[in-house]
């Protein structure tokens, strides 16, 4: 009954694993990154979900997403879709793939740290075990907004970088008040710490941020439910 | 399995007004047609989820296969592996593997020369077991020995009771008793075997 689903979850894993060049910036940068600030911002959890969030988001979107778009744009997408039967056992299978790298990757992250950096405790291991399921979930909804654009590609490459660039850099500059709400909002990085940082905040936060969760999980539903065959950039 | 009194707009102007085509089933069918005419717009509605009344005697859409002509799509994997993905889908044909594949089974697909990699494309489509096979432009791109190879697999496809759709805008690899639909205009097409379609395309 579920050949098909597990046939293509088999091969996208095998995919995954061979394509390794982008573990170097999911992965390696983040590490490099926490060596090169051990001694500033690794007092406390909060610091390391900054890089758990930068792992998400950059896997989400080289994995999962540029895989969709990748076979969608090159016309493979269509085809796999009539071999398969069905276009949505390709985004399931893309999908649990992700949780499964992104899984993956926190859980060297972390070993990483206790090793060479600081104690990241039983908890926090199961913590971010845990919540990085709906991360990794949230974050494909948010970024299946993506998958809906129709532009010529060297724009839809500029705008990706661009999107990435500031999306990091506002990242960094850990936002306050009501700038706070709209990067939630808009920056996907963003919104995934805040969404690990939630158990730290206020009331009104979590429910900005429950509301977020709701609505960008509707949305990707739709988006991904919908998905096109055909290609959209030129 | 037919189309009858089928219109269909693009940008509000008339790709197909009221015509009709005809499939023979368990043959090779050909949808013959220059460039940009509406082959590929003709199968994207025939595997639509939900067709109209005008689509008539085609199976579901998941008994189809259909292979696009744009198959630019490149992954590190060895022709081997993409096989066997599709020998771990719940239905396939037993076929024998054509030697042109065997020889490539250990070769990487990112690695493959444009012929070989539609090759193989299109042997992965002829593994699936399905009612009806859609091939958009195959013979696109590929030398003249290999769209001949490509062509005899369709026919061998066909002698299984298969029936197979090809779009071309070639004339090579049709057989005079093939059934064609030739698209002349947006408004005529002339569905009848290809002897009688070369005479009449003249006019």
């Amino acid at each position: 009954m579920f050949e098909n689903d597990w046939a293509i979850l088999k091969v996208q894993i095998r995919i995954a694993l061979k394509e390794r060049f982008y573990f170097i910036y999911t992965l390696i940068v983040p590490i490099f990154m926490v060596f090169i600030n051990k001694n500033q911002d690794l007092q406390d959890n909060e610091s390391l979900y900054i890089y758990w969030s930068y792992i998400v988001v950059t896997t989400v979107f080289n994995g999962f997403l540029i895989n969709l778009i990748r076979l969608r744009e090159g016309g493979f997408f269509k085809t796999l879709t009539y071999l398969m039967g069905s276009r949505h056992s390709i985004v399931l299978a893309n999908l649990l793939v992700q949780f499964f790298v992104i899984q993956l990757e926190i859980f060297l992250f972390n070993l990483v740290v206790t090793i060479f950096i600081t104690h990241v405790s039983a908890i926090t291991f199961l913590y971010g075990f845990l919540v990085s399921f709906l991360a990794a979930l949230l974050c494909s909804a948010m970024m299946s907004g993506l998958l809906l654009l129709r532009m010529k590609q060297v724009y839809f490459n500029l705008l990706i970088s661009c999107f990435f660039i500031l999306g990091i850099g506002l990242l960094g500059i850990r936002p306050h008040g009501i700038l706070n709400y709209v990067l939630t909002m808009i920056n996907p990085f963003q919104l995934i710490y805040g969404l690990y940082v939630v158990h730290c905040t206020s009331g009104f936060y979590i429910i900005f941020i429950s509301l977020c969760v709701v609505g960008y999980l509707i949305m990707g539903g739709l988006i991904f439910r919908n998905i096109s065959v055909k290609n959209r950039l030129k | 399995m037919k189309i009858e009194n089928f219109s269909y707009r693009y940008k509000k102007q008339f790709l197909f007004e009221k015509v009709d085509f005809y499939f023979e089933d368990c043959q090779v069918n050909f949808i013959l047609g220059a460039k940009g005419i509406g082959k590929t717009t003709l199968l994207d509605q025939i595997v639509k989820r939900k067709r109209n009344d005008h689509f008539i005697g085609f199976p579901n859409v998941k008994k189809i296969a259909y292979l696009a002509q744009e198959n630019e799509f490149r992954v590190g994997l060895t022709v081997r592996e993409i096989i066997n993905f599709i020998y771990d889908l719940n239905k396939v044909l037993d076929l024998e593997m054509p030697p042109e594949i065997t020889k490539l089974l250990d070769c990487s697909f990112n690695d493959l020369t444009k012929d070989e990699h539609k090759l193989v494309l299109i042997y992965i489509n002829l593994l699936v077991d399905k009612e009806l096979y859609l091939f958009d432009e195959p013979g696109a791109g590929i030398d003249l020995s290999c769209s001949k190879m490509v062509f005899g697999w369709f026919r061998e496809l066909a002698e299984l009771d298969k029936t197979v759709i090809v779009t071309t805008s070639r004339l090579d690899n049709i057989y005079d008793i093939d059934n064609v639909n030739y698209i002349k205009n947006t408004q005529e097409i002339i569905a009848d075997n290809y002897l009688k379609i070369k005479a009449r395309m003249a006019f």
